[in-house]
């Protein structure tokens, strides 16, 4: 299979030792690369139930068929590993530089095994991949950390790093490279217990194509249509476009999600920001779209705002004063903390101190200091914050109290900004997500603001739907493209088939990739069935369902002030009406109906 | 109306219909006496009934804006008289050129962008009828991020 290098890297960090491993042509060609080939790498490499932060658990950096190809969006790779934040299946997504000069060592992958006996960096070029004990590193941020790696042995490496979440182990801390992150999961932490701060990757030596001219008729199309009303708001808000309007849907999640939107909303808002403050733009290598937006401060530092980081450190704690919410930004990516997970530990923290289960007098909602105050302590895990280390799943475990119902997670990830009982068909996703609660792998939402269904209840009819986005959304992971650009291709089946057969000779059809994706999610499932997965994991905390908590759900206000009408979100989910979709997604996927794949002998040899 | 009234009035619940003309646009409030270029609801879609950009007999209605539109055109609110969503995504186009050029024709249109009626059902449908004080939610429907 040209287009990609037909083997990977496995490294053992405790002696230093690397081992070439061929992949077989038949694998290859059906797990593809990123997601794919990082979640089969992953049961490949481990055996049993393992500690995801102990030596022996393999961290999985998997490059992608598309990368190099200077094809829109292109440019990215998989981080795949088991989470110490879930103890299932955590795969992230890292952008730009690295993902290129990642594949041009001449690997598909690098697996990292063991851990190193001081603080370390681990550099690969083609035929080389060297440790080097870097214990000067040590507290520096991801970013800090990256710039000396490269003064010191040069400015063409491409760097992962870890910041002081990572090396403190926090099971939320994320990878950063060139200001981007693999966000989720904690994938910081699994680094960091192996004492590894930075990978360091120089390219050189990228596969061959087979059908250049026809590729770069493809990346002419994807230019173009990329450039269009399908990619618009990701080019002119970036993803804080989503804040204003999901504020007057009612979904916009605020105060420990029992509330939606607030009055304020304006002043977080992309439409607020652009309007007021200095925005600058930026893109990752190979892309046209640019939807990463960053914040001019006075003093001309500047910060990304995402609409993630701004729901989970703005509106779900009812702070919305825009300051607190970019120096709270920048103090996550600076400490190496996924902001989401961050925020949705301390809105739960807060209000179980607001119901006299904790007592942590000086926690409250609205109060930026206080925020500010928990993320530093947080990474050092000292004072609340060590409370705070644990994420919500676990701090609720040693609460308890019935906290359990109102900890915002799935499987231990935190929900993202999107309510749930407003956007139905994507609770369900979050609830059977391999990952836990992440909307990046279902992208239900698409179905739910669709005009097809009703949003705000659940039926069984939708399920083929929803599967066929979590499908395309697996598939989008593992060619790899930027999910911003899904509504630029035609048909993702039929374009993807083509773009894959001119990459690599070998003839691809769309029922290849519609079985690879399928099987993307089998190979979840059987990873997560390995380390214990039980189907009572595929649900919401109960503060979602109609019968949970009363008075959950209130809508603030949204756009209400300024005279417009406002979205109320319903009471709740209906238990029922949820039971029979979950039973219909996992017969649809063709899993038992004690939720888990049963793969017969042909399906396990065939990936052996 | 005294400018006090008609400043505490627009504060309330004009108060995205205040950049609903686009400057130098003709149908601006000099006509309606207010120094400071501030319509109400009503006085704006008379304007565009006289200007032949709607018909008074039909609905009247809000279309909200979010995003790359609210920036591009400085609205926020458009009140309007529409049937439907096409004939209310008719009137911003007359009304903002910018948006014209910022949107794909008609036949795309529902392919990349979503309307939703008072913030609660959602449609693609351009035919979709509207109801007299509905308010039209108009956004883009690439909502992941």
């Amino acid at each position: 299979m040209q287009g990609m290098h037909g083997r990977y890297l496995s490294f053992d960090l405790t002696d230093g030792s690397p081992r070439w491993e061929q992949l077989r042509p038949s694998v290859q060609e059906r797990v593809l690369g990123g997601v794919g080939l990082g979640t089969w790498l992953l049961l490949r490499e481990s055996s049993g139930k393992y500690d995801p932060l102990s030596s022996e658990a393999p961290l999985v950096f998997a490059f992608a068929p598309l990368a190099g190809t200077a094809l829109n969006t292109s440019a990215k790779a998989a981080v795949v590993s088991k989470s110490p934040l879930t103890g299932r299946l955590n795969d992230a997504m890292i952008s730009s530089g690295f993902a290129l000069s990642g594949k041009g060592t001449g690997a598909d992958a690098i697996v990292l095994r063991g851990a190193c006996r001081e603080w370390s960096t681990l550099f690969i070029e083609p035929g080389s991949a060297k440790l080097r004990e870097t214990p000067e590193l040590e507290g520096l941020s991801a970013e800090d950390a990256a710039s000396r790696i490269k003064e010191d042995w040069g400015q063409d490496y491409d760097v992962v790093s870890i910041g002081l979440a990572g090396e403190n182990q926090v099971p939320f801390a994320i990878l950063t490279h060139d200001r981007r992150h693999a966000g989720r999961g904690g994938t910081g932490a699994v680094m960091g217990a192996k004492r590894l701060k930075a990978l360091a990757v120089r390219g050189g030596e990228m596969p061959s194509v087979a059908d250049p001219s026809r590729l770069d008729e493809y990346r002419q199309a994807l230019k173009k249509s990329s450039l269009g009303p399908a990619t618009e708001k990701y080019r002119t808000t970036g993803t804080l476009g989503n804040l204003l309007l999901f504020n007057r849907l009612g979904i916009l999640p605020s105060r420990n999600f029992r509330a939606t939107g607030g009055e304020a909303a304006h002043g977080l808002s992309a439409e607020g920001l652009f309007q007021e403050s200095r925005v600058q733009r930026a893109t990752c290598a190979d892309c046209m779209i640019g939807c990463e937006k960053r914040y001019v401060a006075k003093d001309g530092s500047s910060t990304r705002l995402e609409y993630e980081n701004v729901f989970s450190l703005g509106s779900l704690l009812d702070i919305w004063d825009l300051e607190v919410v970019v120096e709270a930004s920048r103090l996550c990516d600076e400490y190496g903390l996924d902001t989401v997970s961050m925020g949705g530990t301390l809105a739960f923290t807060i209000e179980c101190v607001e119901k006299g289960l904790l007592e942590f007098p000086g926690l409250r909602f609205g109060d930026g200091a206080v925020l500010l105050d928990a993320i530093q302590k947080t990474a050092r895990k000292e004072g609340v914050g060590e409370l705070l280390a644990l994420g919500s799943r676990e701090l609720s475990r040693r609460i308890g109290q019935g906290s359990e119902d109102f900890a915002p997670h799935v499987k231990g990830l935190e929900i993202p900004g999107y309510h749930p009982a407003g956007l139905q068909t994507l609770a369900l996703g979050l609830a059977v997500g391999a990952r836990g609660a992440d909307h990046n792998k279902s992208g239900a939402y698409d179905l739910d603001l669709s005009g097809n269904v009703d949003r705000f209840s659940l039926d069984t009819d939708r399920i083929d739907a929803m599967i066929d986005l979590e499908d395309q959304a697996a598939l989008i992971d593992s060619l790899i493209f930027c999910k911003f650009i899904r509504r630029a291709i035609g048909d993702l089946y039929e374009d993807g088939a083509s773009i894959l057969t001119a990459l690599s000779g070998t003839p691809f059809t769309p029922e290849n990739l519609r079985k690879s994706a399928r099987e993307i999610h089998h190979l979840k499932k059987l990873f997560n069935q390995r380390q214990g997965w039980e189907a009572v994991e595929d649900t919401l905390p109960a503060r979602f369902f109609s019968n949970g908590e009363p008075g959950a759900n209130v809508n603030q206000g949204g756009e209400g002030a300024e005279g417009a009408e406002v979205a109320h979100v319903p009471a709740g989910i209906d238990r029922g009406q949820f039971s029979a979709a979950r039973a219909m997604y996992y017969r649809l996927r063709g899993w038992g109906t004690d939720g888990c794949f049963h793969p017969n002998e042909e399906f396990l040899a065939s990936y052996q | 109306m005294t400018p006090d009234l008609q400043d505490k009035r627009t504060d309330k619940a004009d108060k995205g219909a205040r950049n609903a003309v686009p400057p130098g646009n003709p149908q601006n409030s000099q006509a309606s006496g207010d120094s400071r270029g501030l319509q109400s609801e009503e006085e704006i879609r008379r304007s565009l009934v006289e200007k032949g950009i709607c018909r008074a007999e039909n609905p009247a209605v809000v279309l909200e804006l979010y995003g790359g539109l609210r920036l591009k055109t400085g609205c926020e609110r458009l009140p309007l008289h529409a049937r439907n969503v096409a004939e209310a995504i008719d009137v911003l186009r007359k009304v903002y050129p910018k948006a014209d050029n910022l949107l794909p024709c008609e036949e795309e249109l529902g392919e990349f962008y979503r309307f939703s009626i008072n913030g609660r059902s959602v449609t693609s449908d351009l035919s979709h009828p509207l109801q007299q004080n509905d308010h039209l939610i108009f956004f883009s429907a690439s909502v992941g991020g």
